[in-house]
């Protein structure tokens, strides 16, 4: 005892010694846990940005991209260190960051970048997103430090676009030697970014181990942790017991618990998501063809009402856009009001008084799809439409999506649900990859068959124009005739993230995207 | 005896050849391609019908449909079971991984169940009809009906949550394997447990067991080496089928409990429309099974001289 307090009094000695004027109380250290879990539902499919299609959430630990969003939504350099554009706004430059190392040692040069874009935009043997990366044409080295960047078109939404996971630089090596397989293991992944993926067994963990020279300094947690849960359920006990720090998708009962219980020691986070919620018209239906029954549809339902019931609890409030208030270009428009009388008029004119009937498609893992959808169901049916529920699991909807081989009209359901929320940020890709019609009529992502040939003409031409008040202003009028004039969609609510987590745990931030910040995460060990 | 196994080992071929066939024309029938599901629509970012169309081209899907069966059995015969379209990483790998830990948990759930199953069955067919009975058998009901998924949730709630005994998720050592595997033999006791009652009542109202009474022999002697022998073959055979049931249920188990084992590695199977991966799963799944079954037929020899192989 007394030799302890011995030893504590010359630790005490020394740190008011070393730390001169500064108080005491504020030299006791906080000590911090070298481990961090996170548990989510879903494994990456691939950790290289230009194959990867599940999330944002992952890829940053390992890689960098040119340039990248901050917490305030804002473009900043990430490998760039400063850009700029031609006159005829066709040539970017971008000069690079130096000093940068890869996570085996290499140093980081313009021929990574050259390497991972001539990878990317490779039309012969195409990657995932080769084709929306497309309106770059090339890439080219000046020197060590710099790459010219070439489009075809001007493009206002270059920068966010190059925001998208696509855009994350590989190693040209690696590329070299793993061609297709890289980022399907850990050995594969070779990035300039806060974490080196140690260890990858697929649908099970990751692990993470912090990369000394990350050139923002290294991560103050040593080790990070993904571990793969499928069950909603697990995921919060595990939360609550202690064996991971943060979880991921709980199901909105956990969460309203973990929000009412004070001494459970978890804290329930809420973040602002660039996505939407809303119930897809089906544009080629015999019925919702006619814009006025699309319309009648729309006022006929009370976006509060279902809002009030169903997500209010969880922090989501109504849409009053087609776009999420953070996607670059949003109008305010207000909420559609419910307006029955009116419904049933443009119904009249429509020639269905009596109503006319249809099916509504949601998927089962959509949180509150089917107790929203069936809310419709029963609005609808106070102005004599007849609605009907069908439920598919995530598999069908996707195969449903992605089949465009289909006619229009062959397409089984009037409405569907869907997400609406684009990975740039920018109205460009938010509406025209969505809502124009292609030239052959077979938009892959306009998946309701919309058309409306304003709205084409709007679109297209703000994707080139440069004045930024000009495209604010067609997008304007894009969104009041997708949004009110003839509807495309139905847009219920604004969604938020939700990320349940121990009361330990410090600096969690995740973007509009759901892409969460490794750099700043840590958790407290007492 | 030899002739006998041999011929049991040869019927397995047949039944498994049908089996590989329902299976892989059953993936092909649920809604939902694995090449939409991997490279498709996702959160933030869209769809690609030539690339989809392009990888399914590399994958062979696009092939007719009696091409790649033909493809798939050829492939197994030479000992390949293929890729997995969703971790790219050979099946055989994976599955020499995982299926260690689904054998502890229907080896231990087995164990579990026979061993409390038996035990219970014997109470109740010599307390028959007494107050032991009733509780043995209202315990079975409950034990038969209760799903295992919601067996593991409040188990998890009891052991892990409220009392802090036990680990909840993976399967890091023997304590993270007791909540599954009570899960899983719990689950089969009721049926177990019932199975033996009944074959131990048609037993011990033999005259053979009357007469040992009358000569005196324990009731313990009576009941363990004379009847319980004798009505051991229903019990065995019940065994046997709960065994390919457990496996079944593992699958719900090791999601449950985050376990990185054959079953969950199935259910991603499926849910990912992997069909290589629903395939190979399935197929060794039913291999188990029939093999496990086949075993416990050749046991009835062991267990009661009676029994001729012929």
């Amino acid at each position: 005892m007394k030799k302890q307090l011995a030893r504590l009094l010359a630790l005490c000695l020394c740190a008011a010694l070393t730390l001169g004027c500064i108080p005491a109380a504020m030299a006791e250290t906080v000590q911090y846990k070298d481990t961090v879990t996170l548990a989510t539902g879903t494994d990456q499919n691939y950790m290289d940005g230009q194959m990867n299609n599940t999330n944002d959430k992952v890829l940053r630990t390992v890689y960098s991209s040119l340039v990248k969003r901050n917490t305030q939504n804002e473009i900043v350099g990430d490998l760039a260190e400063s850009w700029e554009v031609s006159d005829d706004n066709l040539t970017w430059t971008f000069h690079l960051r130096k000093g940068v190392k890869f996570h085996n040692g290499k140093e980081f040069t313009a021929k990574d970048v050259k390497a991972s874009y001539d990878r990317l935009l490779n039309q012969d043997d195409p990657v995932r997103y080769t084709s929306t990366m497309s309106f770059i044409t090339s890439v080219t080295v000046v020197d060590d430090y710099t790459v010219e960047m070439f489009t075809q078109n001007p493009s206002p939404a270059m920068l966010a676009n190059l925001c998208h996971r696509a855009n994350l630089i590989l190693d040209a090596d690696y590329i070299e030697k793993y061609g297709k397989d890289l980022g399907l293991t850990a050995e594969s992944c070779n990035g300039t970014g806060p974490y080196v993926l140690k260890q990858w067994d697929m649908g099970e963990r990751m692990v993470f181990e912090s990369f000394p020279d990350y050139f923002e300094g290294e991560a103050p947690t040593k080790n990070f942790i993904i571990e793969i849960m499928p069950e909603a359920a697990s995921r919060a006990i595990a939360l609550e017991m202690g064996e991971v720090d943060i979880a991921d998708g709980c199901s909105s009962v956990d969460v309203l618990r973990f929000m009412e219980d004070e001494n459970d020691g978890v804290a329930v986070n809420f973040y602002t998501y660039q996505g939407l919620h809303g119930f897809q018209f089906n544009c080629a239906n015999e019925y919702l063809k006619d814009t006025r029954l699309r319309q009648a549809v729309s006022y006929a339902i009370d976006r509060h009402a279902i809002i009030d019931a169903l997500y209010a609890p969880l922090g989501e409030y109504c849409a009053t856009s087609p776009l999420s208030e953070v996607v670059w270009g949003y109008y305010d428009f207000g909420v559609v009001e419910q307006d029955q009388a009116k419904a049933k008029q443009l119904m009249a004119e429509a020639g269905y008084p009596d109503g006319f009937s249809f099916s509504i498609m949601v998927v089962e893992t959509y949180n509150q799809a089917l107790a929203s959808a069936e809310m419709i169901v029963a609005q609808l049916a106070e102005v004599g439409i007849t609605a009907t529920i069908e439920v598919v699991d995530n598999a069908g909807f996707k195969s449903v999506m992605g089949n465009r081989s289909y006619p229009g009209e062959n397409f089984p359901y009037g409405m569907f649900i869907m997400g609406f929320g684009p990975g740039s940020l920018d109205a460009d890709e938010g509406l025209r990859r969505i809502w124009v019609t292609s030239p052959n009529g077979n938009n892959d992502n306009n998946y309701g068959w919309y058309s409306n040939a304003r709205v084409d003409e709007l679109l297209n031409a703000a994707a080139i124009e440069m004045n930024e008040e000009t495209r604010k202003e067609m997008y304007r009028e894009a969104m009041q005739i997708l949004y009110i004039d003839d509807p495309a969609a139905v847009f219920t609510n604004q969604r938020r993230l939700i990320y349940c987590m121990s009361e330990k745990v410090e600096g969690f931030q995740v973007d509009m995207r759901n892409a969460i910040n490794y750099t700043t995460l840590r958790c407290r060990a007492d | 005896m030899l002739k006998y196994t041999l011929r049991r080992l040869l019927q397995l071929i047949p039944t498994l050849l049908v089996v590989s066939f329902i299976v892989f024309a059953m993936v092909r029938l649920i809604p939902g391609d694995p090449i939409t599901l991997l490279y498709g629509i996702s959160e933030g970012a869209g769809t690609d019908s030539e690339y989809l169309e392009y990888m399914r081209d590399q994958y062979g899907l696009n092939d007719p449909l009696p091409v790649q069966y033909f493809n798939y059995l050829r492939d197994i015969f030479h000992g390949d079971l293929g890729t997995s379209l969703y971790t790219h990483k050979p099946i055989a790998t994976e599955i020499a991984n995982r299926y260690q830990y689904t054998i502890v948990l229907a080896v231990g759930g087995t164990l579990v169940g026979s061993i409390l199953g038996v035990l219970l069955g014997i109470i109740a067919a010599v307390k028959h009809n007494k107050l032991g009975d009733n509780i043995v058998m209202v315990l079975s009901m409950i034990f038969v009906s209760t799903p295992s998924f919601f067996l593991a949730m409040i188990l998890m709630l009891v052991f892990s949550l409220q009392l802090r005994w036990l680990p909840s998720m993976g399967m890091k050592g023997p304590a993270y394997a007791v909540l599954p595997i009570l899960t899983l033999g719990l689950h089969a006791v009721g049926m177990i447990a019932r199975t033996t009652r009944s074959s131990m009542l048609d037993t011990i109202n033999q005259d053979y067991i009357r007469t040992s009474k009358a000569r005196g022999v324990s009731k313990f002697k009576i009941i363990m080496s004379h009847t319980l022998k004798n009505a051991l073959i229903p019990i065995l055979t019940a065994i046997g089928l709960r065994f390919g049931q457990l496996l079944a249920g593992a699958a719900l188990v090791e999601t449950v409990f985050s376990i990185p084992g054959l079953g969950r590695f199935m259910v991603d199977g499926i849910s990912n429309r992997d069909y290589p991966v629903i395939q190979s799963t399935v197929l060794l799944f039913a291999t188990t099974f029939v093999v496990v079954n086949t075993l416990v037929d050749l046991l009835y020899g062991f267990v009661d001289p009676r029994v001729k192989y012929n």
